[in-house]
Formats: structure tokens, C-alpha cells, sequence
């Protein structure tokens, strides 16, 4: 007859889900950013997943919020995409306008790095070499093709397995082999073309 | 060197690009997680601090569906019970008024007489 499962999959506290997200936000950033190449269009992308993820999808299972959110990202980002391809001149016309609010907007406080935990050099020379060879494989990898730019940040640097990474692309585990092998071998490349070997 | 090592190295570049996000940026991500976190159902929010689980919604849900066409059978059964009393009654009333008449039953069945009913109803 009927029953209560009281003890189905552990669902997302709002704790859970906070910590969750505080995990996720600045690489769902940077992946935003890689994509849409623009700071604050990467923060409305972001924001929108994450509102997504919090008020239709709070109710899963906290395992199943990677894969979620990943997938929401990924749609806002081509959502995006396919707004600006429908208002492009209007687009073009208000960021031409929208640059000299910016440069009035200019705080320098928020130009400031933030305090990073991470173990790399603390020399200033070395510091600085790193951080142009971060420059420089940003800026490779926001060169790449959408796709592949995708299945490779999903991943490897995400680190979901192929058929999740198939998944949340919403095409064939061989096209992610395909377009990951493509992403790293032209990553390779242009990285090599910058006299950085890997 | 192979695909997944070289890819190794390139996120670790990206790791670092992230961890040294400017202070402006990382606020306005804390402000968006917040807003979004302010968003969040309150049904969810009680249904995951309690400790249930989508099972236990759904088996709500299912009490009330079964609760629902429950209530509609026994309406029906309820109806159809009453209707046959009622026609039962109405029957007994009716052999009552042939019975208790001054009429002789056989006069009911004189095709003449109800003709003559007929006949003379206004």
C-alpha cells in the first residue's frame, strides 16, 4: 500500500547548498568569462545559474548538485548566446555607450587581487612570470572553439567524467573525447607558439 | 606526455588564475550566492531541515490523490444506495395508494378506465 520513504537520497540542506555554491561560484565565473569574454555579463550568467539551481532544483539530493548546476551553467551560458545573436546591433550600440560609464565606475579597490591560500611562489619575479603564464593560457583557452572550450573545462578542470560531461553538453560521450583531445592538443599548441612548455 | 597529464597542467594554471580573483569580484559573487540563497523555497527549506525526503513528498502527494478518489467512490456508492431507497419507497407508496384505494385493482387494469382517466384529465 501506501508508505513514506523517509529514507530516500540525503537531501541539500540550505547549508549544504550554500557551501555548495560558495565551491562552485568562482570557477562557474571564470568558465562564464572564458565564454562570453566580458566580467560582468560572466556575473549575471553566474548569478542566474545560481538562482536556477536554488529555486527549482533545491529539493535534490546534495550529489546531484554538480552535475545540476554544471548543466544550468552551461544552458545560461548559451541562452546568453542566443539572446545576443537576436539583439547584436543593440548590443553593440549599448556596450559602446556602456564603456564610458564603466571608466567613470572605475574603483581601484576592486582591481585589487584577493588573498589567495594557494602555495605558489611567493617570489615577486616568479610571481609575476606565473601570473603572465595565467595570463597567457586564459587567453588560449578563451581563444578555443565554444565546444571544445567546454568539454575540456568540464573535464578536466571540473572533473566530471565523460558520460556526465556528455550529459551536461547534451551530445555523444565520442564528440567529448573528440573535443577534448582537440582542446588539449590546440591548447598545447598555442601555449608552445608562446614559448610555455607544458 | 600525454592528453589527461598536459590538461593537468593547464588547469593548474587556471586553478591559480581563480584563487587570485579580484576582492571586487568575489563580493559581488558572495552577493549573488546570497541573493540566490534568499530565493530559495521555503517549502524545500523545511522539507530538507527536517530531515525528509522527496520520497516522503511524494507519498504525500499520494495520500492526497488516493484520499481524493477515496471520497469520489463513496460519493458514488452513497448516491446510488439512496437513489434505490428512494425508488423502493416510492414503490411502496404507490402499492400502498392502489391498495388502500376503494377502487378494485382489476379496475386498473380495464382498458376502458384508462380511457376514461385520460378522458377527463384537464
Amino acid at each position: 500500500m501506501i508508505g513514506f520513504n523517509v529514507s530516500g537520497p540525503h537531501l541539500a540542506s540550505s547549508s549544504e547548498l550554500s557551501a555548495f555554491l560558495a565551491g562552485v561560484e568562482r570557477r562557474a565565473f571564470k568558465q562564464a568569462l572564458f565564454a562570453v569574454r566580458d566580467e560582468d555579463t560572466a556575473l549575471d550568467i553566474v548569478q542566474d545559474a545560481m538562482l536556477k539551481l536554488t529555486e527549482k532544483y533545491a529539493a535534490r539530493p546534495a550529489d546531484e548538485l554538480p552535475m545540476l548546476f554544471q548543466r544550468i551553467l552551461q544552458n545560461t551560458i548559451h541562452d546568453h548566446f542566443r539572446r545576443q545573436k537576436v539583439r547584436s546591433t543593440w548590443t553593440t550600440l549599448l556596450s559602446a555607450l556602456g564603456a564610458k560609464e564603466d571608466e567613470e565606475d572605475f574603483d581601484p579597490l576592486e582591481t585589487l587581487p584577493a588573498k589567495t591560500d594557494s602555495n605558489w611562489s611567493a617570489d615577486p619575479s616568479d610571481a609575476h612570470q606565473q601570473a603572465q603564464i595565467v595570463a597567457l593560457v586564459e587567453q588560449a583557452l578563451a581563444r578555443l572553439p565554444a565546444r571544445q572550450r567546454e568539454a575540456f573545462l568540464l573535464r578536466y578542470w571540473e572533473e566530471l567524467d565523460v558520460a556526465e560531461t556528455a550529459a551536461a553538453m547534451g551530445c555523444s560521450e565520442g564528440s567529448v573525447k573528440t573535443h577534448c583531445s582537440r582542446a588539449v592538443h590546440a591548447l598545447a599548441e598555442m601555449l608552445k607558439a608562446k614559448g610555455i612548455s607544458l | 606526455m600525454n592528453e589527461r597529464e598536459t590538461a593537468k597542467k593547464i588547469t593548474a594554471y587556471l586553478d591559480r588564475g581563480t584563487a587570485e580573483l579580484k576582492s571586487g569580484t568575489l563580493y559581488k559573487l558572495q552577493l549573488a550566492r546570497q541573493a540566490a540563497l534568499d530565493r530559495q523555497p521555503a517549502a524545500e527549506l523545511a522539507l530538507a531541515g527536517s530531515g525528509g525526503s522527496v520520497w516522503a513528498r511524494r507519498g504525500l502527494m499520494d495520500v492526497r490523490v488516493w484520499l481524493g478518489v477515496l471520497l469520489l467512490v463513496g460519493g458514488i456508492v452513497s448516491y446510488q444506495y439512496w437513489q434505490t431507497v428512494q425508488q423502493t419507497r416510492d414503490l411502496e407508496e404507490t402499492d400502498a395508494a392502489i391498495l388502500s384505494s376503494e377502487l378494485p385493482i382489476e379496475a386498473y387494469l380495464d382498458r376502458g378506465f384508462q380511457a376514461w382517466l385520460k378522458h377527463s384529465e384537464p
